[in-house]
């Protein structure tokens, strides 16, 4: 899913670096309003965003393959608007400690899988918003489905448009239809892991699931 | 720092707030590369500073191996799917543009990544905060990234020992994708809980260290020496070496 170094032209990189800057800032200035207490959150994300770096290192058995999780759709649910910020900090994590995604491409990462965190964000507080934690489980499962989805698609239409123009336009569109339905079934697979986290989440520590979501 | 570079190494030597931002420029000038005559020449250079690096090749393949598989994927999309003079390959039909554009994205891929690798081996993580304020990237971010740099090894090895006690208890160590969806959400979930515990905990130390009671942060505004122009001059004269003959 990360878009490595090489793989873009350098106007995309720019372009990259420029939106995950203002989506950083909007994040940044929308947590400092809904939270108050930015202070507060700035050592939450950062944990956190080290225990999910952690929590991606578990890999899932997949027919064939192993995948290991994305979780954005689960840092979206759980940090709010400081998913972004945090997902900007793990991937850089990732170039630096692994050689994944790349410096050059770091704002296109940010922006399509930061990005992806911040719609499972709004599909979380959709469905789960005063539900009195009854409906986590749906909640979950719809956030990280669209976490997956809307972060393969994001990939994969940035990935193609750095292609030259003479790529026949029908094998595009035909080649991200197919990249988002291979993502499908991973993305069934994740929407039930963060289900199963958000519910024992709700039930165990349900201060880290309410006000945030 | 990776182990094995030497310390006076002369990329070691070169700042990070200067060293950054040369090689980014460095690294986005081969992304821009699409003459084919710079498809051996940006390799070309990578290697030259690999050597001087004295980079661990081992690492650097290791760390090579799936973004060259992915342009090579997007290569073969290339070949196969672009417009311009078709040449026919046994069954199919390829195009001759399609195959210059996708050599030039391995060469780009390669020569970028090494790059990349090269600079991250040789700066150390001592003084790369100091480097980030100089830079001007926000105290947030910063502040951010060392918390989470801090706590990845402390976190992943909390998962070690909950695997341990998961598996001294009976567990298995392969699960099946069943068992795994009904296993792992619980002890990710029970790593997620500590963390946030320890996240509390670390925000009461960090305000009994007097963190956010001044917005003022200290930068650093030490001059560059000359071993920084040296190498920032050499890296801005390949960069426009790659990109002004691309430009006429």
């Amino acid at each position: 899913m990360h878009v490595s170094d090489g793989m873009l032209p350098p106007g995309f990189c720019a372009g990259g670096y420029a939106g995950s800057a203002a989506l950083a800032w909007l994040s940044v200035t929308r947590a400092k309003k809904v939270y108050g207490n930015i202070e507060r959150m700035v050592p939450r994300a950062s944990v956190m965003a080290a225990a999910f770096f952690v929590v991606s290192w578990i890999h899932v058995p997949f027919p064939v393959v192993s995948v290991h999780p994305l979780l954005v759709g689960l840092m979206g649910a759980l940090l709010g608007w400081m998913a972004f910020p945090a997902v900007m900090i793990a991937l850089f994590f990732q170039a630096v400690m692994f050689g994944h995604g790349g410096f050059t491409t770091l704002g296109v990462n940010s922006v399509t899988m930061g990005g992806a965190a911040l719609v499972s964000m709004a599909v979380y507080r959709a469905i789960g918003r005063g539900s009195g934690g009854k409906r986590e489980f749906t909640a979950g499962l719809a956030a990280g489905f669209t976490g997956v989805v809307s972060a393969a698609a994001a990939t994969t239409a940035v990935l193609l448009l750095g292609l030259p123009s003479y790529v026949d336009p029908e094998a595009e569109r035909a080649a991200v239809s197919t990249m988002v339905l291979c993502h499908v079934p991973l993305a069934v697979v994740e929407g039930l892991f963060t289900a199963s986290v958000m519910k024992f989440l709700a039930a165990v520590s349900p201060e880290m699931v309410e006000g945030n979501g | 720092m990776a182990e094995g570079i030497s310390r006076k190494g002369l990329l070691v030597k070169w700042d990070a707030a200067w060293k950054v931002p040369s090689i980014l420029l460095l690294m986005m000038s081969m992304a821009f590369t699409g003459k084919p005559e710079y498809f051996v020449l940006s390799p070309f250079i990578a290697g030259i500073f690999t050597v001087v690096a004295g980079v661990n090749y081992a690492r650097l393949f290791k760390v090579l191996k799936a973004p060259l598989a992915l342009a090579v994927a997007m290569g073969c999309f290339m070949v196969f799917f672009s417009g311009g003079e078709p040449y026919s390959a046994g069954f199919q039909a390829v195009s001759g543009d399609g195959a210059l554009q996708a050599a030039g994205m391995v060469s780009r891929v390669f020569s970028v990544v090494t790059m990349g690798f090269v600079m991250v081996t040789t700066t150390p993580a001592a003084g790369l905060p100091a480097s980030m304020r100089r830079l001007r990237v926000p105290d947030i971010m910063i502040d951010m990234a060392m918390l989470t740099g801090r706590y990845v090894m402390v976190i992943g090895e909390d998962y070690r020992r909950m695997e341990v006690a998961r598996r001294l208890r009976g567990g298995r160590r392969i699960l099946s994708p069943g068992a795994f969806l009904e296993v792992i959400p619980q002890v990710a979930a029970g790593l997620l809980v500590r963390s946030f515990e320890r996240s509390e905990n670390v925000f009461r130390v960090m305000k009994l260290r007097g963190y956010g009671a001044s917005n003022e942060r200290v930068r650093e505004t030490v001059g560059p020496r000359r071993v920084d122009l040296m190498l920032s001059g050499v890296a801005i004269l390949l960069s426009a070496a790659l990109v002004v003959p691309e430009l006429l």
